[in-house]
């Protein structure tokens, strides 16, 4: 049974794994829940060992899963190049002719870049710098990374703005809405719909973002190979980085 | 969405009755002006390879502008159907006719859609199908079958 979320910052940091749906680790997130592994091996599961260490280390080191060997880093500047850019890594990953694939990566891609350039960037008064429908160049020192890479086991997508803005309370939100409010999912802002993050959570196997406040924001994801996926195995992190 | 991917809205007479066919990304830039508020709609949706969350909500407020019509979907593409499983309103008051499966070959990889008509009964699609382009494997959905077809629950 669902309850409304309490968002509670202190319970960050704890690592909870077991055996659960999207929805029901939502609510984890909303209520603050930073470190999420829904997996059959409880604590014993790699990942989740993984990330049990991270907790203990300042380096934000990369989960196993981002160490794909071909990994490509692309700057992006400004609106206008995220298609060509989201054409150019499908065909680089070597998925473009896999039809399901693709989808879900382009998908990906261009809900957490569009993500990056309107939200991430704020004036003086904390307002969007960059509106929605508008084609943008960043400014210097504003420019995305987009990093991807593939394996046989999967594909690995990041992208990191030098914004910093986006909060876990932010994040529970929108999932706790979309998940569990289905009659009113979408937000009428001129921003967005406030669907990108769900959809691209609901998507990938593994979701991380790793916040540097004020400074940068990186979201990583793991979308597990069709051998290997499996809708029960999955895990959301959250790293909020001091220094 | 990608260029080459635009968004198309094309209407056609089959049977006495339009038939709406919508292709390409449904994103921002989707307009559905020309869509008539006096009549039944049937859309067919085989041509959708992408969605956008820009996308979803314009095709939501669409089905809202729309509710007091009958709305078909037919041959709804992979990517309509993971729409109507994340965004019920996505479906909202349309009735769902025919749905593409997509299946992936365990031998070779490849990929192939097989269609179902749900109106004729067809709730189930078949769980492995031969491969037709290596002949040895077999075919397989792609992806999760209960997830796949939650919409229709
Ligand atoms: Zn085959």
């Amino acid at each position: 049974m669902s309850t409304a979320p309490k968002f509670d910052p202190n319970a960050n940091d704890q690592l909870i794994c077991g055996l659960f749906s999207k929805k029901e680790a939502a609510q984890m997130i909303a209520d603050g829940g930073t470190h999420i592994h829904s997996t059959t091996m409880g604590y014993r599961d790699e990942m989740a060992r993984f990330t049990s260490a991270l907790l203990n280390e300042k380096n934000p080191e990369p989960h196993p899963w981002q160490l794909v060997t071909n990994c490509r880093e692309v700057s992006l500047g400004s609106s206008g190049e995220r298609y060509k850019l989201i054409k150019r890594a499908t065909v680089d990953m070597g998925i473009f002719s896999r039809r399901g694939y693709s989808e879900k990566v382009e998908c990906v891609l261009e809900e957490l870049i569009t993500n990056g350039i309107y939200h991430a960037y704020a004036n003086a008064d904390g307002s969007h710098k960059y509106r929605r429908d508008s084609s943008v160049k960043l400014e210097d020192g504003e420019a995305l990374k987009v990093r991807y890479g593939a394996s046989q086991e999967g594909i690995f997508i990041s992208v990191e703005d030098q914004g910093g803005r986006l909060s876990l309370e932010d994040i529970g939100s929108a999932f706790y809405r979309c998940y569990y409010n289905q009659d009113n999912q979408i937000v009428e802002d001129e921003q967005g719909s406030g669907l990108g993050l769900y959809m691209v959570f609901d998507l990938v196997t593994h979701f991380r973002v790793d916040l540097y406040p004020g400074k940068r924001t990186v979201v990583s994801c793991w979308i597990a190979g069709r051998r290997i996926a499996h809708p029960s195995i999955f895990s959301f992190n959250f790293f909020k980085r001091g220094a | 969405m990608l260029l080459d991917n635009k968004f198309n809205l094309k209407k056609k007479f089959e049977d006495g009755r339009e038939v709406i066919y919508i292709s390409g990304n449904l994103d921002e830039d989707a307009r559905f002006d020309e869509v008539r508020k006096d009549q039944p709609l049937v859309f067919d949706m085989r041509g959708i390879v992408g969605v956008n969350s820009c996308g979803v909500r314009n095709w939501v407020n669409f089905m809202r502008d729309h509710k007091n019509q009958p709305i078909t979907f037919r041959h709804c593409s992979p990517a309509i159907v993971h729409q109507m499983n994340m965004v019920p309103s996505f479906k909202g008051h349309a009735q769902v006719f025919s749905i593409y499966v997509p299946y992936a070959c365990s031998h070779c990889d490849a990929e192939d859609r097989v269609f179902l008509d749900l109106v004729k009964g067809a709730r189930e699609a078949p769980t492995k199908v031969p491969c037709k382009n290596c002949k040895v494997g077999k075919m397989e959905i792609d992806g999760d079958e209960q997830q796949y077809f939650a919409f229709a629950a």
